[in-house]
């Protein structure tokens, strides 16, 4: 319950400020980048080649007047990973988050446009024992408990190795509850070293340096953290919700 | 794909641990299985084979090899070597011609005759119908089974169908042609569906008509029935962005078809054939040809891969010594051996004095009978576990920089012979033919693409020692790989650099098994196959659980982005004068960027104003002003296209003085803040203000947000109002009123508000507006009136008076 106070701020925002100064604090910068991309920055850089059944990863929206800029809505924000590695060198340490599309019916767990959380990090030594450490840091100061990182074989064109993030459930730690299926463990995202194609893309040398990437979905996050079932909540405008926050 | 846990114990030596084991080892080291099923007497595990390990584990044996692997337990994969009947022959039977050569990478034909076409026997049945698959004839469900045994689709044509089909005695075969459809030609298929073709759509025919959609579904004129008692069996491969097209082009989707897309292995058809000439000869009877005809024109060399233990501990951040990774690569089956890289090649060189030159020979086709100078050292290397970019231009950027004093065996000479800086015609000693040989680039093609040269370079050689040279000659001097003295030869004349690809550190040299399409070549140095890609395979078996968690050295928090901190400046501004931030859609019904596949009619247009959206959200609010608060004051901070795309504010409120208020704050806070106002709202253009604003100097942000909140589910039924109005003496506070308010108002006390407040001496007058609400039915006036009741009691037992 609550009276007219100050204003509210939307959760998602919350959230990615959360997010903010959880990377922050271990040195990474915010990168950003265009909503409408053109297709070499959403799949070709990405080593998604057009007529390949990689493609059929992800649901895309086309822009009717598409030109070689601009052709589409992006689907990830893995685009803007590319424009910052064309601009900057190694060492890198960024997050890129923000607002995605994906062509997709909607329903209380899917969204035709939401908020991804990208992280890249580049330089002569990180690993998946690095991702795993930077991970686990962020689970615990986001979720608020110690949590354990767990890697399954995955595939995505633009990393390999690729590998699925789980989490160790927070709400029931470990023994099993509805969130996680009984099983102990929540999927929360997916991970690996940045392709040597990606990279070679970009103009650095893959022999030279290395990297993890990892994107996950905002809204998921925050859907887990605080109990909301229906994502389509987040996009409706309505102050029941965001006075809640 | 549904597997059976008994059929993979078909192929396994030694008996599987409970089918909840299996799948857990696939889950954890190579594909999740998401659910496991008891049908009958067996298990099905739906496994998600990754998106590119199709082509070696959309099949039984291939999930059976991986669970071995994983497992490990000893792999029987079934036998490929059927010995038919030599008195049956195919290649008078029928003729194959293959016009469309450009996407048919492979194509086997057997004939079998005298088979008797029937049920299958309970064996294959079970097989079948355990995965939810029917049971057709004994010839039909042979080739099913083959396609779920082995991942290679295969096909029956029943061979009297076929025009022309002669009998045994006849000197005159059938006529098979795998070509491109005619525009307009139709088929109908097995399921009695006609698809209209046209020239992009490859067929297999006879010389009247097309027989099969090639590489997606039969046609119903050839097809098995119960009086069949001559087949043709055909395995083919066929180029997968051809079947792609062909199966979207016309909506149809088949088990063959996800196969073929995603790439199938050429080796993979001949030994389908023999698996599928054994099981109908068992099934149906017949007599199996005793040849095979088998379209094979390009047959690719295996993917070499070099790594070293310290190259994966470097990636995985894993610490397995050279046992470990030895150990895992003897059990992923990989032919693997390890050697000291430029003695290797040293040693590898020689053996390939007098093959000929071939300009722009494919290490993949061409080697190790035809090379070009850098294809020659490309293969070398890949040999010897170091992969180097396949073009000149390439391996020169690549290389480690020696001078000519520190020339070394195994270092390559890089010359320049067209001087002319023209393309020149060049006669191929072998043949005569003649060919233009360009002037080399002086730009890199996949290395580091695009880096220049100050001059260019157009050969290269490996340095043998003793003053020699070894080099895949071009066709103006020698024209095969030669070894000559490098200070005379003429191809040396015009030294422009020496190059270093390798210490001699031992390292592990990969043969990447016919199956493994997925551990495939890439630009650049990957020429022979990418490293990464083998680190994965060594990774996932030894287990990722365990890799320890390592933190990343400490590094400072940058200054915050610019946009990040002026648009969150803003929000901070909004919030603090009673805003609340809103998100809304970006599909909308009016706009100026379409899209071209919309979710619906009325989301056509990308916003290009945050207006629609906040509008429509500012009806809502207002409507449940009670719930939310009074006035509705929202904003949203969102991406707009105008057509451009930029960030833009949106304010919305119904009270002017608030507006006015809060623009000028914002005017005040943020220098060159300006905004138009429109009837309905504050709107400003955020890109265009952050890019004339100077950089931010902060590195955090003011905290927001209180931690552990968890959700309340948003009511669906009615609200109902009441106000209430009390006298207290002038020592008790607002907050004590509220506090005895919602203790005794029961549950359904949702928000609470103070209207008014009016002081005497003595007494004070407070007024609220209270709104109840369930989320679990809705309220009636009775029970509401009981809930004031009880409040009313509490106040005149403090003494209070109610108004």
């Amino acid at each position: 319950m609550g009276q007219q106070s100050n204003g509210h701020y939307h959760p998602l925002t919350i959230a990615q400020r959360d997010i903010a100064r959880i990377f922050s604090g271990m040195g990474f910068d915010i990168a950003e980048g265009p909503e409408a991309e053109s297709e070499y920055y959403n799949f070709d850089a990405l080593n998604i080649p057009a007529d390949h059944p990689a493609r059929d990863l992800w649901d895309t929206f086309w822009l009717k007047e598409a030109t070689e800029d601009r052709a589409l809505l992006r689907t990830h924000t893995s685009p803007v990973q590319i424009r910052y590695m064309e601009t900057h060198k190694p060492p890198i340490r960024i997050i890129a988050p923000g607002k995605v599309y994906r062509y997709e019916a909607t329903d209380a767990t899917h969204e035709a446009q939401f908020y991804q959380l990208e992280g890249l990090v580049v330089d002569e030594t990180t690993n998946l024992g690095t991702l795993k450490g930077v991970l686990a840091r962020f689970f615990k100061e986001f979720f608020g408990k110690e949590a354990d990182v767990r890697l399954r074989p995955s595939y995505f064109p633009f990393v390999e190795p690729a590998v699925e993030v789980d989490m160790s459930c927070f709400l029931c730690e470990g023994k099993g509850c509805n969130v996680c299926k009984k099983t102990g463990w929540i999927e929360i995202m997916g991970a690996g070293m940045v392709h040597p194609k990606v990279l070679l893309n970009v103009g650095i040398d893959p022999r030279k340096y290395q990297g993890f990437a990892f994107g996950a979905g905002i809204d998921r996050l925050l859907m887990l953290k605080h109990g909301i079932t229906d994502v389509r909540l987040l996009y409706t405008g309505d102050l029941r919700l965001v006075n809640q926050f | 794909m549904k597997v059976s846990y008994r059929w993979l114990q078909d192929y396994i030596d030694a008996p599987l641990p409970s089918a909840e084991k299996v799948a857990e080892a696939l889950t954890m080291h190579a594909f999740e299985v998401e659910t496991v099923e008891e049908v009958g007497d067996d298990f099905v595990l739906d496994v998600d084979v990754l998106p590119n390990r199709t082509h070696d584990c959309l099949s039984h044996m291939g999930i059976a090899r991986e669970v071995a692997l994983l497992l490990d337990l000893p792999f029987k994969p079934p036998v490929f070597d059927f010995k038919g009947d030599p008195s049956v022959r195919t290649d008078c039977a029928i003729a194959l011609s293959v016009p469309a050569e450009k996407f048919v990478r492979r194509a086997v034909k057997r004939v079998v005759f005298d088979v008797k076409v029937g049920p299958s026997p309970e064996w294959l049945k079970v097989k079948l119908e355990t995965l939810g698959q029917r049971s057709i004839n004994n010839i039909v469900d042979a080739t099913n089974f083959v396609m779920l045994e082995t991942g290679q689709p295969v096909h029956a044509f029943d061979y009297d169908k076929i025009a022309d089909g002669s009998p045994p005695s006849s000197p005159e075969p059938c006529n098979i042609v795998i070509r491109l459809a005619k525009e307009g030609e139709t088929i109908t298929t097995l399921d009695t569906k006609t698809y209209t073709l046209n020239p992009s759509n490859l067929v297999i025919a006879d010389s009247e008509k097309a027989l099969d959609i090639a590489g997606v579904k039969g046609g119903a004129n050839s097809a098995i029935d119960e009086n069949t008692t001559r087949v043709l069996l055909s395995a083919c491969t066929f180029h997968p962005t051809s079947v792609r097209k062909t199966s979207r082009t016309l909506n149809l989707l088949t088990d063959a078809s996800k196969r073929f897309e995603q790439e199938v292995s050429p080796a993979l058809a001949e030994k389908a054939m023999h698996r599928l000439s054994e099981i109908v000869a068992q099934v149906a009877g017949g007599k199996v040809a005793g040849d095979i005809i088998d379209f094979y024109p390009r047959k690719r060399n295996p993917y070499v891969i070099g790594v070293a233990t310290d190259e994966v501990n470097k990636l995985l951040g894993s610490k397995m010594s050279d046992k470990d990774v030895e150990t895992i690569l003897t059990r992923l089956g990989f032919e693997w051996k390890q050697v000291n890289p430029v003695d290797e090649v040293l040693r590898l060189a020689p053996t390939l004095v007098g093959k000929p030159y071939k300009y722009g020979a494919s290490i993949s086709y061409d080697a190790p009978n035809h090379f070009d100078c850098s294809s020659f050292i490309s293969y070398l290397f890949a040999h010897a576990g170091v992969a180097v970019p396949r073009v000149t231009v390439d391996q020169y950027i690549f290389g480690d920089e020696i001078s000519e004093n520190d020339l070394q065996p195994g270092d390559i000479v890089f010359a320049r012979n067209n001087t002319t800086g023209e393309e020149k015609e060049v006669e191929i000693i072998a043949t005569g033919e003649k060919v233009v040989q360009k002037v080399e680039h002086t730009e890199t093609r996949d290395f580091m693409k695009g880096t220049k040269l100050p001059v260019g370079l157009d050969h290269n050689g490996i340095y043998l020692g003793d003053g020699k040279i070894i080099q895949a000659s071009g066709m103006w001097h020698k024209g095969s790989v030669v070894i000559e003295d490098l200070k005379e030869t003429p191809s040396f004349k015009n030294v422009r650099g020496y190059r270093r690809f390798s210490d001699n550190t031992p390292r592990y040299v990969v043969t990447v098994p016919f199956e493994r399409l997925d551990l495939h070549a890439g630009p650049g140095f990957m020429i022979s196959g990418n490293m990464a890609d083998l680190i994965e395979e060594i990774g996932r078996v030894y287990g990722y659980d365990k890799i320890t968690p390592q933190e990343l050295p400490p590094a400072p928090a940058p200054v915050l982005n610019k946009t990040f901190y002026y648009t969150n400046k803003v929000r901070d501004i909004l919030v603090d004068v009673g805003f609340s931030e809103v998100m809304t859609y970006a599909f909308q019904e009016k706009g100026q960027v379409e899209l071209a596949n919309p979710l619906a009619e009325d989301k056509k247009y990308l916003c290009q104003s945050l207006g629609a959206g906040l509008s429509k959200a500012f009806e809502e609010n207002s409507r449940n002003a009670p719930l939310v608060g009074s006035p509705v004051q929202i904003f949203e901070i969102g991406t707009i296209f105008s057509p451009e795309e930029h960030i833009e504010l949106g304010i919305m409120t119904d009270d002017k003085k608030v507006m006015s208020e809060t623009l000028a704050i914002l005017e005040k806070e943020i220098p060159g803040f300006t905004a138009k106002q429109t009837e309905k709202g504050i709107y400003a253009d955020l890109s265009g203000l952050i890019e004339k604003l100077p950089d931010s100097t902060e590195k955090d942000l003011p905290a927001i947000g209180a931690k552990g909140k968890t959700f309340t589910p948003i009511s669906a039924f009615p609200f109902i109002l009441r106000d209430i109005a009390v006298w207290v003496p002038a020592l008790v506070s607002s907050e004590d009123v509220q506090k005895l308010i919602t203790s005794n108002a029961g549950g359904w006390l949702v928000r609470i508000d103070q209207f008014d407040e009016y002081k005497k001496e003595d007494k004070t007058s407070y007024a609220f507006h209270l709104v109840f609400q369930s989320n679990k039915k809705t309220l009636t006036d009775d029970e509401i009136n009981g809930a004031m009741k009880n409040v009313e009691e509490k106040m005149k037992g403090e003494g209070w008076t109610v108004r």
